[in-house]
């Protein structure tokens, strides 16, 4: 390999590096922040950039297709959708004094704890693990997933469907007013 | 552009489609239902109110016509795999399956008047409902992951709508919004496990990750999605610590539903959690063992003593259950010794028994209501007057509960502690030691019921004229009596090789 | 009919009553009369029934008495090998007989007599089922078996006394629930562990009796086991430190509950041991004869000092009850066939005789509406017959030669001067003398009783009281059939004995052939 060809690498790797911590950060601050505030309609928007920043780092790992479903369910269905809900049901959009948990180091204790096993198991599992760049494995083709869901999971994908439409009679008999 | 983009489409290889292979007979009993479930819809959507009346006969007829195509796979004897392993058709599952679509029957029936008296959507509430009991068909069979997690939803999205069915009670509000964020709480759990299991062997099949992690020991990745996995479904089965939404959706909840959340739903948690331990952490007992057991002594023995203490006869059923929930994880906590087979057979068995006398109080507890108006204890008092049927019924449920022959419940727990002592180890006779104490405490509770039953006179001014049952409610009484009588005497040997041919 | 007995009688015999009750939960409550009609009819045919097959058994002779005889033994769960497995032999026998008699007469006098608060159908139901329950524990050869219809008895019994019995019932119903049921449940435990213990293969009450004998189990394993099964039938018995039950429970109980626990439940106890305890762990059985035998007298002694200190009759007669069944279980610790020959006898003289005791308890407690010894007094005055009958029935229960009493006690008591090879011969004649120290007592405290409630005059409370009147007709039909045969077995003991004598040394096996005189 070249002079050149090992630069252009290392400076990927560095330039990876870069955004994939910047990303990290961001997304770890905006979801303290979400915690935090004490505004609904901040605190969803916050969760809409930690949302975001997850599909950034699925696009970082080469999963295009699992970043695309990320933007599109959670930030273009789930998020409006609750956005929607604080609108239409809550009068109140604004600062509130209750919005938080009164006890936070309970929630903060068991947190610390969660985290602390996890880091400790995936970095256990995984810490020496390297994904090779553009190897076959890391590319999930979106036909693939098609195909994976006509055939191998054509009946959880029936269930779903039947799943949907008695949420959607049960949502209604539930919300409706009478 | 847009010619670039073609180009670039060109270029991809196109992996041609594999239609799937489909055994139809396999999979009949699911889509009977589901044609059936989707017939009552439209029914309904044509013929409107003039209609109602039929929806709850259709629903029981449609889970009546599902048994049939189970009669025959039962009869034909051939395990079926369908998608490379991933649904199974073999005994354990039609067993389960026969168990389900009976128990809905039975709901149905349980319903019937009620639903029809209380001014509730109720052709809404059996197509809710037959969708649930569809889910539980799916979790029969599913031996994936992906299956697993979906059929959980389908059985329990149903069900968190229908706990809050009675609108305008606050109860049955707090009973449903409880349920659902307990429940949802759950899957986030399970589902962060399962994610683990599958970044571990890149394969949602349980057999494929039972022999991918097989030699992998007990790395602390794997013990936390073990860990994970089965806390999921301890809050479905209720088991303790995660038992707490239990008692209040329980008592919020329409009471043909608790029966629902009772039973079928609880054995559905049931099965998917025996398909999960047994098939896919087979080679991971030290982790899936002494946490179970842990699971299983506390289960009981907490809630024993909170049911001791109530007053209310459906919250008491609520605790008692939680408790029997406990006896059903025994066996799981040591299948190494005995073999995966003779667990999964105790737990079976025990799952149909208790499917049928737990029903069967909660049918009484229904028929007694429509005198009492109310779930205390102590309205109970005198009923041998003025229903000395029922009393004789409730008896006879709740002696099986409490595991007196010659009805059923002696022999469910005489399957699970034949399995704990069989192998002669020190967790399983501890184990045994615990169950057995807590029989004696559970014995406790149960009499206290019969003794308002039987013993004590009825408060001035109650009605005493004989009580009128609906003939929808006989039905149900009548076969869950039969069932428990006879899965304690004639049936118990060959309700015991039924399960017998479990082919794991 | 021989075949018909061979094919069905046993299941017939057993689940007749059942089928009363079952035609029975289809007549309306209203329909007393009809109830009681069914209820006695039922269990009439039973015991016609079961009167031809003891006959036929009685016919085929000594040799074949201690055979079982009519046996079914079909598949039942066969994955656990415990099978639906019936029969009859010398040691059943005598019980069956006894329960056949005794249920028909207790229905006789439940014909007037259905306790408060009424509610005959369900009451008749109950007994019906109590004799399936009774019936079947004494025919089965399966432990599960066995097991299930010893637990099919509680229930009843529990109903039976909560609803139907006197002011302290709950107490009473509960305390015999939680005590009988905590034997059982020992009992199941000692059950299994036999079965596994023996490889796993049967739970039939010969074929583990074989299995032990040629297996190699240690003694300590055995002794155990049999620990087990001790406290289980022990409770049942009820022996000295597990007898607080009874005194409340037959306090408590209605008459015919009273009657019924006395003449046939008690005796579940005491037929465990001889039926499964001691054939299937003789080993295990010497170890613990002393034990029995101490607890046995102790039982003896503590009984008749309660009675001495009672003020209740039918408190009184419970603790007799104690008592004599400390008898019984000094028979049955001798391990001779002698002794346990002698506890039979006891079990059946004792059914008869307390059985009847309670009928007149029950009887003065309906005329009296009290059981206080101290209020009664006279009743040969204004009941004459029926202070005649009590006198005979305390002169029979107190063992006088020539009623039955006598041929449960004494034969017992003698057995004790030489029990079985390996156990202490000096501590068992300890024990013979403080039983026959118990006789005085007994003789003691049951003429206490006659003198204070027959003899006399009557108080002033009772004098004119129109209710106090002689003897009913139903009482004469429930009562007559046991006064004969009390004389009967009296004078003929050797039928009993008899009829026993083959089975038990044939199920002592091991016992036996040691070489014990």
């Amino acid at each position: 390999m070249s002079q050149l060809a090992m630069l252009a690498a290392e400076t990927q790797e560095i330039a990876t590096n870069f955004f994939f911590y910047t990303i990290a950060i961001v997304s770890v601050l905006s979801a303290l922040k979400m915690v935090t505030t004490d505004n609904v309609v901040h605190s969803a928007l916050w969760l809409l950039i930690v949302l975001a920043s997850v599909a950034a780092v699925y696009v970082f790992l080469g999963a295009e297709f699992a970043a695309a479903t990320q933007i599109l369910v959670y930030i273009g269905a789930i998020l409006v959708l609750l956005l929607f809900g604080v609108m239409l049901t809550r009068a109140q959009i604004g600062h509130e004094d209750d919005l938080n948990h009164p006890q936070p180091m309970q929630g903060l204790m068991v947190a610390v704890i969660l985290f602390a096993t996890m880091v400790y198991a995936l970095a256990d599992a995984f810490g020496t693990t390297r994904l090779d760049a553009l190897s076959e494995q890391r590319v999930e083709r979106t036909d693939a997933v098609a195909d994976a869901i006509f055939s191998t999971y054509i009946v959880p994908f029936e269930a779903i469907s039947v799943l949907l439409l008695a949420a959607l009679i049960g949502a209604i008999v539930v919300a409706r007013r009478d | 552009m847009v010619a670039t983009l073609l180009g670039i489409l060109a270029q991809i290889e196109q992996a041609p489609f594999v239609r799937p292979a489909i055994d139809w007979h396999a999979v009949a009993p699911e889509l009977v239902l589901l044609a059936g479930g989707a017939l009552v819809t439209v029914f309904d959507l044509i013929f409107m109110e003039r209609g109602r009346k039929y929806i709850p006969t259709l629903t029981g007829l449609t889970f009546l016509a599902a048994l049939v195509p189970v009669l025959t796979l039962w009869d034909n004897g051939i395990a079926r795999s369908l998608f490379d392993g991933a649904y199974i058709t073999d005994r354990y599952a039609l067993v389960l399956k026969a168990l389900f679509l009976l128990s809905g029957y039975v709901i149905v029936l349980m319903s019937t008047n009620y639903m029809a008296e209380g001014d509730y959507y109720d052709s809404e509430y059996y197509q809710l409902i037959s969708a649930s009991i569809l889910g539980m068909l799916v979790m029969a069979s599913s031996r994936d992951l992906i299956g697993i997690f979906v059929a959980l939803e389908l059985i329990s999205i149903p069900a968190y709508l229908m706990a809050a069915w009675r609108k305008r009670d606050l109860k049955s509000n707090e009973a449903g919004l409880k349920y659902m964020l307990m429940g949802v709480f759950a899957s986030a759990i399970m589902l962060y496990g399962m994610s683990l299991l599958y970044g571990l062997t890149g394969d949602t099949k349980l057999r494929s990750i039972s022999s991918a992690i097989a030699d992998q020991g007990t790395t602390p990745i794997i013990t936390m999605a073990i860990i994970f996995v089965i806390i999921g479904f301890g809050f479905k089965v209720s088991a303790v610590p995660f038992h707490t939404w239990a008692p209040d959706t329980y008592e919020g909840a329409p009471t043909p539903l608790t029966a629902f959340l009772a039973v079928a739903s609880k054995a559905a948690g049931f099965v998917a959690l025996m398909n999960v331990v047994l098939y896919a952490f087979e080679f991971q007992p030290e982790i899936a063992e002494p946490f179970i057991w842990l699971l299983s002594a506390a289960t009981m023995t907490v809630g024993n003593l909170i049911a001791i203490r109530q007053t209310n006869v459906v919250r008491l059923l609520a605790y008692s259950g939680v408790a029997q929930a406990g006896y059903m994880l025994a066996p799981l906590a040591v299948y190494e010794v005995n073999g995966i087979e003779a667990s999964a057979s105790a737990v079976v068995t025990y799952l149909v028994i208790y499917a049928a006398m737990n029903l069967g109080a909660f049918a009484v507890i229904m028929a007694a209501a429509r005198r009492t108006r109310s779930g205390e204890i102590d309205s109970y008092r005198g009923m041998l007057n003025w229903a000395p049927g029922l009393t004789v019924l409730m008896t006879i449920f709740l002696f099986s509960l409490a595991g007196i022959p010659p009805f059923g419940g002696w022999f469910a727990k005489f399957e699970v502690f034949r399995v704990l002592l069989t192998g002669n180890t020190f967790s399983g006779v501890s184990l045994a030691v615990i169950a057995a104490v807590n029989s004696v405490v559970a014995a406790f509770y149960y009499l206290n019921i019969m003794k308002n039953m039987w013993f004590m006179d009825a408060p001035e001014g109650t009605d005493q004229s004989k009580l009128k049952i609906p003939s929808p409610l006989v039905a149900a009484l009548a076969i869950t009596l039969i069932v428990t009588l006879v899965t304690g005497t004639v049936l118990a040997g060959p309700l015991r090789n039924a399960t017998d041919f479990l082919a794991f | 009919m021989t075949e018909f007995f061979n094919d069905w009688g046993i299941t017939a015999l057993v689940f007749l009553p059942l089928v009363g009750a079952l035609l029975m939960m289809l007549v309306p409550a209203k329909d007393e009369e009809l109830h009681k009609t069914i209820a006695l009819g039922t269990t009439v045919i039973t015991g016609v029934l079961g009167g031809f097959m003891l006959w036929d058994f009685w016919g085929m002779g000594k040799a074949n008495w201690s055979t079982l005889q009519y046996v079914q033994d079909r598949t039942w769960i066969d994955v656990i090998n415990a099978r639906y497995f019936v029969g009859i032999d010398g040691i059943s026998a005598p019980l069956i007989a006894l329960t056949l008699l005794v249920v028909p007469l207790v229905l006789i006098y439940s014909w007037n007599h259905i306790p408060n608060p009424g509610n005959a159908k369900m009451f008749l139901i109950l007994i019906l089922v109590l004799h399936t329950g009774m019936l079947g524990s004494f025919v089965a050869q399966d432990l599960v078996l066995f097991f299930v219809f010893f637990e099919v008895v509680l229930l009843p019994m529990y109903f039976m006394i909560g609803v139907w019995g006197g002011e302290q019932r709950l107490y009473a119903a509960i305390k015999f629930f939680l005590f009988t049921l905590f034997g059982s449940a020992l009992m199941l435990v000692s059950f299994l562990a036999l079965y596994w213990v023996t490889g796993g293969t049967t739970f039939s009450i010969p074929g583990l009796a074989d299995q032990v004998a040629a297996g190699d189990i240690a003694l300590g394993t055995q002794v155990a086991i049999f620990g087990g099964m001790f406290l289980g039938f022990g409770i049942k018995v009820p022996m000295f430190p597990f007898h607080t039950w009874l005194p409340d429970a037959h306090t408590q109980a209605p008459t015919q509950g009273s009657v019924i626990l006395a003449a046939v439940l008690l005796k579940l106890g005491t037929y465990g041991f001889v039926r499964i305890a001691i054939p299937i762990l003789p080993e295990a059985a010497v170890e613990w004869a002393p034990w029995i035998g101490l607890l046995a007298v102790i039982g003896i002694i503590y009984g008749a000092l309660g009675c001495l200190a009672q003020t209740d009759m039918k408190r009184l007669i419970a603790f007799s009850s104690v008592a004599h069944m400390g008898y019984v279980m000094l028979g049955i610790a001798t391990l001779t066939p002698f002794g346990i020959n002698a506890a039979i006898f006891g079990m059946v003289a004792h059914g008869l005789i307390t059985g009847m005791l309670f009928f007149i308890a029950g009887s003065v407690k309906d005329r009296f509406h009290t059981l206080e010894i101290k209020r009664l007094g006279g009743l040969l005055v204004q009941a004459p017959k029926m202070g005649w009958i009590l006198g005979f029935c305390t002169m029979a229960s107190l063992g006088l030669p020539g009623l039955a009493g006598f041929w449960g006690e004494f034969p017992a008591i003698l057995a004790a001067y030489s029990p079985a090879e390996g156990i202490s011969t000096t501590l068992f004649r300890v024990y013979m003398v403080i039983a026959a120290l118990g006789t005085v007592l007994a003789a003691g405290y049951l003429l206490w009783l006659l003198q204070r409630t027959a003899f006399g005059t009557p108080s002033e409370e009772f004098a004119d009281d129109p209710e106090i009147v002689d003897m009913h007709a139903s009482e004469w039909i429930a009562w007559l059939p046991l006064l004969v045969l009390i004389v009967f077995f009296g004078f003929l003991p050797g039928i009993i004995f008899d009829l026993t004598d083959g089975t038990v040394v044939d199920r002592l096996g091991s016992l036996v052939a040691e070489g014990s005189p």
